[in-house]
């Protein structure tokens, strides 16, 4: 086989890949790609029938492409709610804290003065019993656990933006 | 000396072909002979460089036909029903009963094809199978397959020889012109 074409440009063309009369002209007046084109037409004719059982293996991506991703920690259930629980821990801890910054919530509401007579008292002040100081947690030990962290950090200042 | 326009005459030059024409699209295609027919000679008649000799102009026709049925065959394999003959690899229908000739004869064309195909190398082979049963273009399949354009298109030429020449030998190309 000596014509070029034979093997790239008529195969193109065959299937519609490739436009133009020229090649057709070019096709019709050279021997090999005249066998070409047979032979491509030969094979399309007998597997066209049955094309679904040569169907074999899956056809991969063109390339890889980049995909998001997110940054945060799988959400498995057990862990969540358990996440949820220190999370509403650490409001109260941090709510009480704001209403005194000693660590007695009634010292706060005295010196603002007496409540109005008749008025009714800040229900979370009156109910809330002196917060024991922090517990110090562990430093972060992993990446999940800066990132619990930092989520629970998030969650807080969302819930309440005034803590910082 | 004026050369000749490939419109003049343009009936005179179909004439002699036509009953041609029509044979080899019934051996093919029995079923759309003559619209295939139609098809080739509105293609070869906008066509503004077909040869005017009377050779060159057959050659030209036949080759028009022929890409014009690789496009049909492509077209039906997406359209038509799929044959299962592979054992029930494929979910598609049984072959019809009521041509038991037909379908052993489509049972042994496959078995040549994926004979064929499973002495081919692995690369070529699969874009073969690709073209087959998918609607990637060469660019789509180079590009899966980290080469060239043209050694896409080189891997489909040489599929495609080896299965014709195989169907050949076997007595199943069914190619009489």
């Amino acid at each position: 086989m000596s014509c070029p074409h034979a093997s790239t440009t008529t195969v193109a063309w065959s299937v519609g890949e490739l436009d133009g009369d020229d090649h057709a002209l070019h096709v019709a007046h050279c021997p090999d790609c005249q066998a070409s084109l047979e032979a491509l037409e030969a094979a399309e004719a007998a597997v066209a029938p049955f094309a679904g059982a040569l169907r074999q293996d899956q056809v991969p991506p063109a390339a890889v492409e980049p995909v998001a991703v997110r940054a945060t920690p799988a959400r498995q259930d057990g862990r969540f709610y358990g996440l949820l629980a220190v999370a509403a821990a650490l409001l109260l801890t941090l709510f009480a804290t704001q209403l005194d910054g000693a660590g007695d919530p009634t010292s706060n509401l005295a010196s603002r003065g007496p409540a109005p007579s008749g008025a009714p008292t800040n229900p979370v002040a009156a109910r809330v019993a002196p917060m024991p100081p922090p517990v110090p947690t562990a430093p972060a030990t992993s990446l999940d656990d800066e990132l619990d962290a930092l989520e629970l950090e998030l969650d807080a200042l969302r819930t309440d933006p005034s803590i910082l | 000396m004026d050369q000749p326009h490939p419109a003049d005459g343009l009936p005179d030059r179909i004439a002699p072909l036509q009953g041609e024409l029509m044979g080899f699209f019934r051996r093919r295609r029995p079923h759309e002979a003559e619209e295939l027919a139609q098809e080739v000679w509105l293609r070869v008649t906008s066509a503004s460089n077909a040869p005017t000799e009377a050779q060159g102009f057959r050659a030209y026709v036949f080759t028009v036909a022929r890409r014009l049925l690789i496009d049909r065959h492509r077209r039906s394999r997406t359209i038509g029903g799929l044959v299962a003959l592979d054992g029930g690899r494929s979910q598609e229908t049984a072959p019809s009963a009521s041509d038991p000739h037909g379908t052993a004869v489509a049972a042994e064309v496959l078995a040549v094809v994926e004979r064929c195909l499973g002495a081919m190398k692995p690369e070529v082979a699969q874009v073969f199978r690709w073209r087959a049963t998918t609607d990637l273009s060469f660019k789509d399949i180079a590009a899966r397959q980290g080469c060239s354009l043209n050694t896409a298109l080189g891997r489909q030429h040489q599929a495609a020889k080896r299965i014709a020449r195989a169907l050949d030998e076997a007595g199943l190309s069914g190619r009489t012109s």
